[in-house]
């Protein structure tokens, strides 16, 4: 454990705010990418970089650092990127709620976390107690963007910081997972991603859910792999 | 070495159709290597009879409860396969199955395949829930398959919430491994099953308690169990049949075997809280499915409402104490649906509707497709000599002897509502005179056995159980029912 865990701990919380007052989604992605970052960080926070020089763990560690880096702050960022372009809806629509209301419920999720973190739950030996709350809040945030958002992209987004949140729980809980589980993990939600980037970037009315789709101007791309 | 080809060879086949030369090539590939896959579990199942068999330091293992899982998708993916290339020859014949479509449909069935098959491997409970999540992707690929508004939409629906209740699931995982590992000695690992089923009694009740919650949740929204089931009716009816009959008849079962899988471990460490967690959810699922069906019109949505109705039956038949019962309604629910599945697919498809008040004379225009939905129905809803209705039975009373009375009468009312709802549209199909000058369509041969063997299956069993079914039903449900 070191100061550098709490640091991220505060930084990964801090985006968790950011992106549910922001409208625009290149700055949602861009956040995204940077609690990716801070994910691939909060390993060798939490050890210390000691852990590089100690032997046999070395593998494991660098191989899960650089598969979240790579992934989570470069790969998805990039095709979420790519299926906002292609699929022309640049920020939220009519947000259910406004903005100002959803900061204050996305804080006032933060603070359930941080009770339920510290006040319900017991206290984990050698564990930050920054730990379990960020996890959570940012787990409950994620929620919230999956159900509030109207476009599709915001609901990828929410699903990637639910995502986040239960990984940041997991390091806290359990040190570090079967390297077989992390890359297992980490793939599937890249290609989970890159799917629904596909079906939000194909042009089927999907980009905003939950709107009308009678009003003419609907993109309409020819039905691929028709060949 | 039997485990890792259960794994290698649909992957080997997933890459061969992703670089196949064409559909023709695809669908050549497709029913042999459905029948290859049903050779290897058959070998493979045969292996782990008598003991166990682990491999990878365990992170791979094959017992009775896998072994049953496994057969049941063995034979409806090779049923599948088989119904798939007739199904799909005729699409290329009028130029709807090109290249590109093929390789797609063929790389994402094997690795469906395949996914399913490390379900039922995995004694890594992480392992196993990157399982679940790979069979959503595969899955939701094939539904798809055809890239229209309402299938892109169903696929979205689908990825999206299954994605999202998984992610709780995964959460679940984590909670369970963290407690495990406070309990744990050295040697053992938090992921793995058979440790975890070791050290379940020293847990404590509360933490379990908590993760089993995530879990249930998580894997019952994959399972399609109310009410977390609003992508099912969408995915199920928008896939192509083949599909359907594969997404219905097992993959559901591949999500209840993940939550039977918890259900030792829960039941050991809080003396048997697992059990009660399942009935309401079981309860809520069986009356879901029986609203909806009589308010549905569309052919396959109805066939996906009973789904969920069925899915709740055998959550609740765990519930209530009964999983070999529980484990021979599956088989039976997996046989139907696939040639209820089988049957409305091709009545949709040839009279190009799916809507029950419309359709009529279904005997005159394709007296097979028509009988076998008709039959697989009525053994749906449970009417003798099917063996649903032998698998509804045995779980009722076993449920009334464990005492949950009041559980097994909303039970029966939900089968009740479920006979009247499902079998009155499907029986005005059949009554309905035909339109004016309807013609007689050609059935494929192949369709003969594919609808007429998993009846007789069915048939068979509703009036004897042999007795060594008897056995792997016993010895899969100790599993299950391991009590505290």
């Amino acid at each position: 454990m070191t100061p550098g865990t709490d640091l991220l701990l505060l930084a990964v919380i801090g985006i968790d705010l950011f992106i549910a007052s922001s409208s625009r989604l290149r700055a949602r992605i861009q956040a995204c990418a940077l609690q990716g970052l801070a994910l691939a960080a909060l390993p060798l926070a939490v050890e210390g970089t000691g852990v590089l020089s100690a032997s046999g763990r070395v593998v494991h560690v660098v191989l899960a650092v650089t598969a979240t880096l790579l992934l989570k702050a470069w790969a998805i960022p990039l095709a979420l990127t790519r299926a906002m372009h292609r699929s022309g809806v640049r920020r939220e629509v009519e947000p259910f709620v406004s903005l100002h209301l959803s900061l204050l419920l996305t804080a006032g999720l933060v603070g359930l976390a941080f009770w339920i973190g510290t006040a319900v739950l017991p206290r984990l030996p050698g564990v930050s107690p920054l730990g379990i709350p960020a996890g959570l809040a940012t787990l409950l945030v994620g929620l919230y963007l999956t159900m509030s958002g109207r476009t599709a992209l915001t609901q990828v987004i929410g699903y990637l910081v639910l995502e986040n949140g239960v990984f940041i729980i997991g390091q806290m809980l359990l040190g570090e997972f079967p390297l077989v589980v992390e890359l297992g993990v980490l793939l599937d939600v890249l290609v989970a991603v890159m799917l629904m980037a596909v079906l939000v970037a194909s042009g089927q009315g999907i980009a905003t859910v939950r709107e009308d789709h009678g009003s003419g101007d609907a993109p309409l791309d020819a039905p691929r792999g028709a060949a | 070495m039997m485990l890792w080809l259960l794994l290698a060879v649909p992957l080997l086949l997933a890459a061969a159709c992703a670089l196949a030369p064409g559909p023709r090539a695809v669908l050549a590939i497709t029913p042999w290597g459905g029948l290859a896959g049903a050779a290897l579990a058959a070998v493979a199942i045969a292996d782990a009879s008598g003991q166990p068999i682990s491999a990878w330091s365990g992170n791979l293992r094959i017992d009775a409860l896998s072994s049953f899982h496994l057969a049941l998708v063995a034979v409806v993916f090779a049923f599948a396969s088989l119904y798939a290339r007739a199904h799909f020859l005729g699409e290329v014949a009028l130029g709807r199955f090109g290249r590109a479509k093929a390789r797609r449909f063929g790389a994402a069935w094997f690795a469906f395949l395949a996914s399913m098959n490390l379900v039922l491997v995995a004694n890594n409970i992480g392992l196993l829930w990157v399982a679940m999540e790979t069979t959503t992707l595969a899955s939701a690929l094939l539904v798809c398959l055809e890239p229209d508004a309402p299938s892109v939409r169903a696929a979205w629906t689908y990825l999206m919430i299954c994605s999202v209740g998984i992610a709780l699931a995964l959460l679940g995982t984590f909670l369970l491994a963290g407690e495990a590992r406070t309990v744990m000695g050295a040697g053992t690992s938090p992921f793995l099953w058979t440790d975890l089923l070791d050290a379940a009694p020293r847990m404590r009740p509360g933490a379990v308690r908590l993760a089993f919650v995530f879990l249930l949740v998580g894997y019952g929204t994959k399972a399609g169990l109310a009410p977390m089931h609003s992508w099912l009716p969408d995915a199920h009816s928008q896939a192509p049949a083949p599909v359907s009959a594969v997404l219905s008849g097992v993959l559901l079962n591949c999500a209840l075997y993940a939550i039977s899988r918890f259900l030792p471990i829960v039941n050991l460490a809080t003396d048997g809280d697992g059990w009660s967690l399942l009935v309401p959810f079981g309860l809520l699922s069986v009356a879901v499915g029986a609203v909806f069906v009589v308010r549905e019109r569309d052919m396959k949505r109805l066939l996906a409402y009973c789904s969920v109705e069925h899915v709740g039956i055998i959550a609740l038949a765990i519930g209530l104490g009964a999983p070999a019962a529980a484990l021979f309604h599956t088989m039976n629910h997996s046989l139907a649906k696939m040639v209820a599945f089988f049957s409305a697919g091709t009545l949709a498809h040839d009279l190009g509707d799916r809507d029950t008040d419309r359709i009529g004379g279904i005997f005159r225009t394709l007296p097979l497709p028509a009988f076998g939905l008709l039959a697989s129905v009525f053994a749906l809803v449970a009417m003798p000599p099917s063996a649903v209705f032998q698998s509804e039975l045995w779980m009722a009373r076993t449920g009334i002897a464990n005492g949950h009375v009041a559980a097994v009468a909303a039970f029966l009312l939900g089968v009740a509502i479920l006979f009247v709802g499902l079998v009155r549209p499907f029986l005005g199909m059949a009554w309905r005179p035909a339109p004016q000058g309807a013609a007689r369509f050609e059935t494929a041969r192949i369709h003969w056995p594919l609808t007429l063997l998993p009846l007789a299956v069915l048939a068979i069993l509703g009036l004897w159980m042999p007795e060594s079914l008897g056995s792997v039903l016993n010895q899969a449900a100790a599993i299950i029912g391991v009590r505290p």
